[in-house]
């Protein structure tokens, strides 16, 4: 899947995970996508459904190397 | 009073800001959390110099410097459950709880129940805040109104999310309820829940009774 | 940003509303038990200019020790209180407030600003602490202001609380006022709460044909 802007945010904690993903976001047109890079575990658990709460479009997580990879699409 | 953190500390300067309260000469403070530079827009009790330090101390030291004829005694831990409070609150008068998580709000409820003394009870998340008082025997407890914590709390971004001068509201109005029950002036927030939009800016007082078949007062014998 | 990370989380806040409260500038009328809790919540979300107008020294002086505390990019401009219709006539008319914010409490004062301000085009919030009952308002006409508590014994046991759970309340409304999103604006009527009691009531805050204020040649 093709993204338009990447976020990594895999050296953040909780709330700071979602801040940096949520302004890059706000930056972006709607229908542009965002890919992130994120953590498993608490990340992993909340910033997508957090994002799902914003009626973001968030894709399954892909697993890549010891961290994941989730689709954002603005709306 | 359970939390140090954005209800405490609120609670904390309004007790702070009235002159005389008879009745009140301390406070046990209990929190297991240190401050965050996170906390600083609404826990308007510290500032850069306190990050790192533990939330109880820094606001034991506050109270010391305007108060000294309160003694702030400043517990370090997390509460371990209803049993744990009761034994906390030995000797105390009332618990205030300003905690930060649902589950502890029921055992708050529920030592206030055990040890028959009053409960001041403030949240506060996004926009939106409530407070109550319980008065066991005399009226509704939150398990009438709530029934129980849910089986899984939270787990979202954005459930940490908080407006601080809604947090000062709730915990200005949570002070106001300890010195209405202390100096039994003025009427308390019993068996009325005090609902506020911070969004809307409207402010509610829904009317509350005890429940029958209540597994936190009604358990006790207490219901009228 | 990790200082205000858990307001820009919430939806309506983000990071537009953060730069939005971050960019503002507010005229504080007053450093003492309303003004200062205000304050210390304003500045806390984010809010770093002000100007400040308090006749008590000391008071204005307690304020920008404390700002200098919390956060060294907040910056407080003192101005002198002996000039507050000129500063504020100014002001209001250069349009560099976001909101002038009057917490006062004192009745004279308080007319005056709420007067100045009157039909500005920058909102005015202020609040008022009479017999008990805590008011708000956003921009009211002078003619609905609730009338001064003219004898001490009727004070609530509450004041002094009182005046600071009004600076809370003050601060949340001016936050959405910043963020263009305070209901409360455009004259609503004037928000009481009853310490005592715990109950709330409203009084007009709209002014009417019958207006002595507005009755001035131009349409209310």
């Amino acid at each position: 899947m093709n993204s338009d802007e990447w976020i990594d945010i895999t050296a953040e904690h909780c709330p700071m995970t979602f801040v940096r993903v949520k302004l890059k976001l706000e930056e972006m047109a709607s229908g542009q996508t965002l890919s992130v890079r994120l953590n498993p575990g608490e990340p992993l658990a909340n910033v997508p459904r957090s994002l799902q709460e914003e009626n973001y479009l968030v894709s399954p997580p892909q697993a890549s190397g010891n961290s994941f990879i989730i689709y954002v699409t603005k709306p | 009073m359970i939390g140090a953190g954005g209800l405490g500390c609120a609670t904390v300067l309004a007790l702070l800001a009235q002159p005389k309260i008879s009745g009140l000469d301390r406070i046990i403070l209990v929190d297991p959390d240190q401050v965050e530079l996170s906390n600083l827009h609404r826990q308007v009790l510290f500032t850069m110099e306190d990050l790192g330090a533990d939330k109880v101390q820094c606001v034991a030291q506050q109270v010391e410097k305007s108060r000294a004829d309160w003694q702030v005694v400043p517990v370090v831990r997390r509460l371990q459950g209803v049993g744990d409070i009761v034994a906390m609150a030995d000797g105390c008068e009332l618990i205030v709880d300003g905690s930060d998580n649902v589950t502890t709000r029921f055992e708050a409820n529920d030592a206030a129940l055990q040890r028959s003394i009053p409960l001041v009870h403030g949240a506060a998340i996004g926009f939106r805040g409530q407070l109550m008082t319980l008065l066991p025997g005399q009226s509704a407890c939150l398990r009438c109104l709530f029934y129980g914590p849910p089986a899984t709390e939270g787990a979202s971004c954005r459930s940490d999310g908080v407006l601080g001068p809604l947090v000062g509201e709730v915990g200005w109005l949570m002070a106001m309820e300890v010195v209405k029950i202390l100096t039994q002036q003025g009427a308390p927030l019993l068996n009325r829940l005090l609902t506020i939009d911070g969004q809307k800016q409207r402010r509610h007082t829904v009317p509350l009774q005890k429940r029958a078949g209540c597994t936190g007062c009604g358990n006790l014998g207490l219901l009228a | 940003m990790h200082r205000y990370s858990r307001q820009i989380i919430l939806p309506q806040i983000g990071g537009v509303g953060q730069k939005k409260l971050q960019t503002s500038h507010l005229c504080l009328v007053g450093a003492g038990a309303v003004g200062y809790p205000f304050f210390l919540y304003g500045s806390g979300s984010g809010i770093q200019q002000w100007t400040l107008l308090e006749p008590d020294p000391s008071l204005a002086e307690r304020l920008v020790k404390e700002a200098r505390r919390r956060d060294p990019s907040i910056t407080v401009t003192v101005l002198p209180f002996a000039h507050l219709a000129d500063t504020l006539n100014s002001g209001l008319q250069t349009g560099q407030w976001s909101a002038v914010v009057e917490a006062s409490n004192d009745f004279a004062i308080h007319h005056k600003v709420v007067t100045l301000c009157h039909r500005q085009p920058t909102p005015l919030h202020t609040a008022w602490l009479s017999a008990g009952i805590g008011w708000l308002a956003c921009s009211p006409c002078p003619c609905s202001l609730p009338p001064p508590s003219t004898s001490p014994h009727r004070a609530s046991p509450f004041e002094a609380m009182g005046m600071g759970l009004i600076g809370t309340q003050l601060a949340q409304q001016v936050i959405l006022t910043i963020l263009g999103n305070n209901p409360t604006e455009k004259k609503a009527p004037w928000q009481g709460f009853q310490l005592e009691s715990g109950t709330f009531s409203t009084q007009q805050a709209n002014c009417g044909p019958e207006c002595p204020t507005c009755r001035d040649g131009s349409t209310p």
